[in-house]
């Protein structure tokens, strides 16, 4: 009998113009998106590639130059974009492309597309993930608003009520005829959408790729679930369609509209940044007067100078078996940069704090969970560019002391004269990003798929419960 | 029957006094814009605050300089270890549209060197907040005005025929035509004391200055709401369920405020494509350091072409001189200038495009309008941009006389150096052509309803 009620809500769906009608305007959106997404992934991938290649073959064919030379002459990073990236843009447009790392000073990320655009581009993104986040729920409440409205207001659940069935095998039922039903759309163009990437990415698919799909997969279905479910309660609640549809798009609006905005504006009124002149003073000041305020620059070298002197049991520097000016440099370069790091991290730690309000929202809001799952998921949230930050800040840092040693070791004191041949740099190992594992990337979002595995457990368990409970016809 | 008219409308007025749903929606509404007000207000005088707090910054590198540097200094010096800045103030009217305000830097940290990579430098922003974007007035009167609108007049026809109040309605000597308009007209006004209620607030608060253009926004927001009147009356006269025409309405909404901008701007990012960015700053990373192989002499050859003035200043004899290191800093500058150029000019091209485009979305074309009343849309920051581009030229005007003819440079001296603030202005093209196009849709959504109701439904008339 279940099955058969079942049958009958996939036929009837099926049937429906309604349905028909928005399943293909969907389809022809994600088709959309899919394609503009390889497209832009392809021209943006290959536009960093080939920036990232041309950096790395200028600093490998290099002449002979003196050291410091080339530690001004620096290096660059540039974000590859991650392959998932083409589902959920996520926060990629708005964070910035390449970092110019060079010796003494702690670069921004520049050229990020929010900076390039006009407005237009605030009015949201075309990707795979606005259509699923945004434009399923939609299609879920259109098509269930009156599941059960519709029966009342007609009084054919009465006949079938009189057949000796319950209000939750029917509401059981229902959820399975449509959760066929929207697999109808959903499921072959999601396999599409992978066919797509797995094409985008050249069918080099390793295992951490395929657990990053498959578990974004499965944080969606989970997602329209929520809102199956959600959508079939509040008709089964409501006594007429017009109070079930106006609830329920109301229950839209405020989850995809209003309280995203709210809580991301509250987070930045409740936690301020410092501009990054003001960091880099800060930096600045910490790193010339001592991170404790009084163990200031020259007071160090000083130091430091005495302490070689003791070591290698000489009278003056230029006696010294090593350059004095590169260790000292090296020693100046790791203080700076240890302030840095603290500075930055406390950048960070409040861009955190910032969106934790929206994270812990996500436990009322399941389009806020899914928002960042699916970032995460995809590798374009903020952890995965602080990430980024972090390793080109940590590339920059080496190249610098590779740089400081080998004036250290090779160039005598106070020697600006001397080159050293290009060996010294076509050798290096260039800049390479490796993505963090899923492990990371989930592991920095908790919350959030706690909230979404809680609210899609709640509703599993509690869906005919609560239908038995409240229902009144 | 202006006698009806009044009393239908005072009937609405008796209606919407006992209808909860209506006054609640109103009560929303004003709250989310209030909230706009407040949080664009708060968001805005941060930017004041950080842009005042760079005079603390400048002061402070240059007492540390001053105690570097304790008699007089080598002007290459200070050009070297010196950075001021070039600020960007927000126009009184920002707070209320923060367009891409909260996205482009909105001062830039200036030395003497090589400029372009300084142009392009950024701030600290929080890309979450970003990608979700501001909560300003400007929002709640794109975005969510038009659903207030929807909420209120979707089931105006429905509600009466599903309720079965249509037939007594009918039997007034009044043509339903009439009913209807009362109706439309009652919620106009109520839309229109609400609009003006909040901008009101808004001035008020933000300190906004009451200028023509109080009413440029006043009068574009009535033809805004007068295009979304037009959208519901369009469908409201297919006289469909109410479930119909809330599905329906949303939809347009979805279609108008967010899948046609978004498609228009995808379109643009791959119809025009601006790669000069990362090129442009990886040429004149070669192009400066090039300059230390450079024979002097060619380099200073190349530099008094376009400073004659210096062309007699004695020569530099030794390894390293300051005047030939921010000699071929400037060179750096001039190779890359043509290739800056078309950067800038692609990224206007790309956004005229999209503008172009938006034609056909009133929410974007208003949104386009309210960003270029506040002054805060990327034709404000490229206008910045270029200004902080010539504030660089002065810098140098100051300080080549110091390196060039071997002055030294006094404590005094730091007073003479120049200033930069610049002040964002509404961008007046884009207003009017804004304005234009708003007025046109509105006409178009008036004869797209007219003649659906003269198709499909004769009687009404």
């Amino acid at each position: 009998m279940i099955k058969t009620l079942a049958q009958k809500e996939l036929v009837s769906a099926r049937r429906d113009k309604r349905f028909v009608l928005l399943g293909a305007i969907i389809v022809l959106l994600l088709a959309v998106a899919a394609v503009s997404g390889v497209v832009s992934y392809n021209q943006l991938s290959a536009e960093r590639n080939l920036a990232q290649h041309a950096a790395d073959h200028d600093f490998k064919s290099q002449p002979s130059r003196h050291p410091h030379r080339m530690a001004h002459y620096g290096s660059y990073a540039f974000r590859p974009k991650s392959s998932l990236s083409f589902f959920d843009f996520g926060l990629d447009t708005y964070t910035g492309t390449m970092v110019y790392l060079e010796a003494h000073q702690q670069n921004s990320a520049n050229f990020s597309a929010v900076q390039q655009s006009g407005g237009l581009l605030r009015f949201g993104e075309m990707t795979v993930a606005f259509v699923l986040q945004w434009l399923i729920p939609l299609l879920i409440i259109f098509l269930t608003f009156n599941t059960f409205t519709q029966e009342k207001e007609q009084e054919t659940l009465k006949v079938l009520l009189s057949q000796g069935l319950t209000v939750a095998q029917i509401a059981n039922a229902k959820l399975q005829g449509y959760a066929k039903a929207l697999s109808l759309i959903i499921l072959p163009a999601l396999l599409v959408a992978s066919l797509f990437l797995l094409l985008a990415n050249g069918l080099s698919i390793d295992a951490g790729f395929l657990l990053r799909l498959l578990l974004f997969l499965t944080a969606y279905l989970v997602y329209f679930f929520i809102f199956l479910a959600g959508s079939i309660l509040i008709s089964a609640l409501n006594q007429h369609s017009r109070s079930a549809l106006l609830l329920l798009l109301g229950i839209w609006i405020t989850a995809c509209v209003i309280m995203p905005k709210v809580t991301a504006n509250l987070g930045s009124l409740l936690y301020q940044t410092p501009s990054k002149a003001e960091m880099d003073a800060t930096v600045h000041h910490a790193a010339s007067h001592g991170m404790n305020g009084h163990d200031p620059q020259d007071k160090r070298t000083a130091a430091f100078t005495k302490a070689l002197l003791a070591k290698y049991k000489v009278d003056s520097v230029s006696q010294l078996p090593v350059n004095v000016d590169g260790l000292v440099m090296a020693e100046g370069e790791a203080y700076s940069s240890k302030v840095y790091a603290q500075e930055f991290d406390k950048l960070a730690n409040t861009y955190h704090q910032q969106s934790n309000v929206s994270e812990w929202a996500g436990l009322l809001n399941p389009y806020l969970a899914i928002r960042y799952t699916s970032m995460a998921l995809a590798g374009t949230d903020a952890a995965h560019y602080v990430h980024f930050l972090k390793a080109a800040e940590d590339y920059r840092y080496r190249l610098a002391q590779h740089l400081n040693h080998l004036q250290a070791t090779k160039l005598k004191y106070h020697d600006k004269e001397t080159r050293l041949d290009n060996s010294h740099w076509k050798n290096y190992p260039a800049f390479s990003y490796r993505e963090p594992s899923v492990g990371w990337a989930l592991g920095s979002h908790l919350v959030s798929v706690v909230a979404l595995l809680l609210w899609g457990g709640l509703l599993y368990f509690f869906f005919t419960r609560l239908i038995t409970r409240y229902f009144t016809l | 029957m202006k006698k009806a008219l009044r009393t239908l409308l005072y009937a609405e007025w008796l209606n919407f006094k006992t209808e909860r749903s209506l006054l609640l929606f109103a009560l929303l509404i004003l709250m989310a814009g209030g909230y706009g007000i407040y949080s664009g207000h708060a968001e805005i005088q941060r930017q004041r605050a950080k842009i005042e707090h760079l005079d603390h910054l400048y002061q402070e590198n240059i007492a540390e300089l001053k105690t570097k540097y304790a008699d007089t200094a080598d002007a290459g010096d200070i050009g070297y270890y010196h950075a001021t800045f070039a600020r960007h103030m927000p126009d009184s009217w920002a707070a209320l549209s923060i367009g891409q305000r909260d996205a482009n830097p909105y001062y830039i940290k200036l030395r003497l060197l090589a400029v372009h990579n300084q142009l392009c430098s950024s701030e600290n922003t929080n890309p979450d907040k970003l990608a979700t974007g501001s909560f300003d007035l400007a929002f709640v009167l794109v975005f969510l005005l038009p659903l207030f609108i929807v909420a209120i007049c979707f089931n105006l026809f429905s509600a009466e025929k599903e309720r079965g109040t249509l037939a007594l309605v009918l039997s007034q000597p009044v043509s339903l035509s009439t009913f209807l308009l009362c109706k439309l007209l009652f919620r106009f006004g109520l839309v229109m004391l609400l609009v003006v209620l909040l901008t009101a607030a808004g001035i008020l608060f933000t300190g906004a200055q009451p200028d023509g253009r109080v009413w440029v926004w006043l009068g574009a927001t009535t033809l805004y709401c007068l295009f979304w009147f037009g959208v519901c009356y369009a469908v409201i006269v297919l006289k469909k369920s109410s479930a119909f025409n809330a599905i329906c309405l949303l939809g347009v909404w979805l279609l108008l405020t967010i899948i046609l901008p978004v498609i228009i701007n995808v379109a643009s990012q791959i119809k025009q494509p601006v790669t000069e960015g990362l090129a442009l700053t990886l040429k004149q990373r070669e192009q400066v350091h090039a300059g230390w192989d450079k024979p002097k002499d060619e380099t200073f050859k190349r530099f008094f072409a376009h400073y004659p003035q210096y062309r007699n200043t004695s020569p530099v004899t030794g390894r390293f001189a300051w005047k030939w290191y921010f000699a071929f800093q400037e060179l750096g500058d001039r190779s890359v200038e043509s290739l800056y150029q078309t950067y800038l000019s692609k990224l206007q091209s790309r956004a005229d495009w999209a503008n172009r485009f938006s034609v056909v979305s009133a929410p974007a074309t208003f949104q386009v309008l309210l960003n270029a009343v506040g002054g805060t849309d990327l034709q404000a920051h490229l206008a910045f941009v270029k200004s902080a581009r010539q504030f660089h030229h002065r810098l140098k005007a100051y300080y080549y006389p110091f390196l060039f003819n071997d002055q030294p440079f006094r404590h005094a001296d730091y007073n003479g150096e120049p200033r930069h603030v610049y002040q964002a202005k509404p961008d007046k093209a884009a207003i009017s052509m804004a304005l234009l196009t708003l007025a046109i849709s509105t006409a178009f959504v008036f004869a797209l309803a007219f003649v659906i109701q003269l198709f499909t439904n004769p009687e009404l008339k």
